[in-house]
């Protein structure tokens, strides 16, 4: 071989010029990806807010176009932004915020957080989507819930979760699940005007308005979806007038 | 180079690896991802498929740089360019089949720890021309697909009653719908992956005497 491939001078070049090519090829795909990388993220997140709505549901929307449910979307829903304190936020597009990482910024105590929700209005009914984020055994959960016109009573929800486990705690996105939610309407401030939510417990009674039983064999992921809807309403029913 | 790409001794390659030289089985490399994703047969498949990018790109890469990496950092060289590999796949994942990317999670980035592509490098790309690096790539690639999807079929059908996703066990045969079956949770976790591959060692040296190890 015309050269030592096992000199110092040639060790160090080949490091450098390994990592600055495929520093360059990687940063040329990021670059080139990121747009259909977005828009599948975009597109998720449209199908949440109006599956929770229930002009289809998440399954329905996997067979759409991107361009069928952004265009639903568009015509049929609008957004706000609201602070803790149940103030509107001028100047904020609530579509942007990612509600998981605005639960998750290390600093954000629940008034440091901006609490988008969005309104979808298909003509006949108007319902308002209410996203949250919570902890689940794993990782991050989160859900789009949507509320009738009276502002309180829970007709449809949406679960998520980053890596729950299957059969288990990832079956809060099942519809069996779901349905806990919608079979018997569950309301977030009850008749006297108190704050109550819906607790998810291990032999709740399904029946009653604030209460859910909870999945066996996922204590920790029913709790940690407890949480989130517990504390998840308060800025919403501020704004609304339903709580001081 | 005398032999073609097909020869008896590069279809060696491929066969072996799924066999006698099983990376999962035999050589009992890479488990950590068999226990992972195969809960489900779709998430096994883009898995193996995955890994089966990276395994022959990096081996060809590797091969044909094979004379001019220098001893001193060649391991970390094989690390940048399959860190590089994985990347790339990520980041095709999440662009064109988010649904399956969010369900591989961080299965996908720890292809780059999968001691299978290491191991290839390290074993035969470094001593062996492209065309042979190539054909044992493929061969290790489909030696570690066919277990796995061997062991997600097993886990989804008893785990779900599901296969790709689709209703295999009617509900209606379930014991809270009036039926007689129920569905076996224990199918979902881990250990039982273990268990599944421990069965197709079992089977596999049983088959095959000169397998087993003597103590």
């Amino acid at each position: 071989m015309a050269f030592d491939k096992n000199s110092t001078g040639y060790t160090i070049g080949f490091a450098v010029a390994l990592v600055a090519i495929s520093g360059a090829l990687l940063a040329f795909l990021s670059v080139s990806l990121k747009e259909a990388q977005t828009s599948n993220i975009d597109n998720e997140k449209r199908a949440f807010i109006l599956s929770a709505a229930g002009a289809f549901t998440m399954e329905e929307s996997k067979a759409m176009s991107k361009a069928q449910i952004s265009e639903i979307y568009e015509t049929k829903v609008s957004s706000k932004v609201i602070a803790f304190d149940g103030k509107l936020v001028e100047g904020k597009e609530a579509f942007d915020i990612d509600i998981v990482k605005e639960f998750k910024a290390t600093k954000a105590t629940p008034e440091q957080r901006m609490y988008p929700y969005f309104e979808y209005n298909d003509g006949s009914t108007v319902k308002y989507i209410v996203p949250m984020a919570g902890n689940g055994l794993w990782g991050p959960v989160w859900a789009y819930v949507a509320l009738e016109n009276d502002q309180n009573t829970i007709t449809g929800i949406v679960f998520d979760h980053k890596s729950e486990t299957p059969g288990l705690g990832a079956e809060i996105t099942s519809p069996s699940f779901i349905s806990k939610f919608i079979d018997y309407p569950k309301q977030i401030v009850d008749e006297k005007g108190a704050y109550k939510s819906v607790s998810i417990i291990k032999g709740g009674d399904p029946t009653t308005k604030h209460e859910i039983d909870a999945i066996a064999g996922a204590t920790i992921t029913s709790k940690g979806v407890s949480t989130m809807l517990k504390e998840a309403f308060i800025p919403y029913m501020k704004y609304w007038g339903k709580i001081q | 180079m005398s032999d073609s790409l097909f020869s008896k001794k590069n279809m060696k390659l491929i066969k072996d690896p799924l066999n006698e030289s099983n990376p999962i089985s035999i050589q009992v490399l890479g488990i950590c991802s068999a226990l992972a994703i195969t809960i489900m047969v779709k998430n096994a498949f883009v898995m193996s498929a995955s890994v089966m990018f990276v395994l022959i790109f990096s081996n060809v890469i590797i091969s044909l740089l094979r004379n001019y990496i220098p001893d001193r950092i060649r391991i970390i060289v094989q690390l940048v360019i399959v860190a590089a590999l994985v990347i790339t796949v990520d980041q095709i994942l999440k662009a064109y089949v988010y649904d399956v990317s969010k369900q591989l999670s961080v299965f996908v980035g720890l292809i780059i720890t999968n001691c299978i592509i290491m191991g290839r490098l390290e074993a035969f790309a470094l001593g062996n021309k492209p065309g042979p690096s190539f054909m044992d790539a493929i061969g290790n690639g489909l030696g570690y697909g066919w277990i796995l999807m061997a062991v997600a079929i097993v886990r989804e059908l008893f785990g779900t009653g599901k296969l790709w996703g689709l209703t295999i066990i009617p509900d209606s045969f379930l014991y809270k719908n009036g039926g007689f079956y129920e569905h076996n949770g224990l199918m979902l976790f881990p250990p039982m992956a273990l268990i599944c591959v421990a069965i197709i060692i079992w089977i596999q040296r049983s088959k095959n005497r000169n397998l087993i190890e003597e103590n």
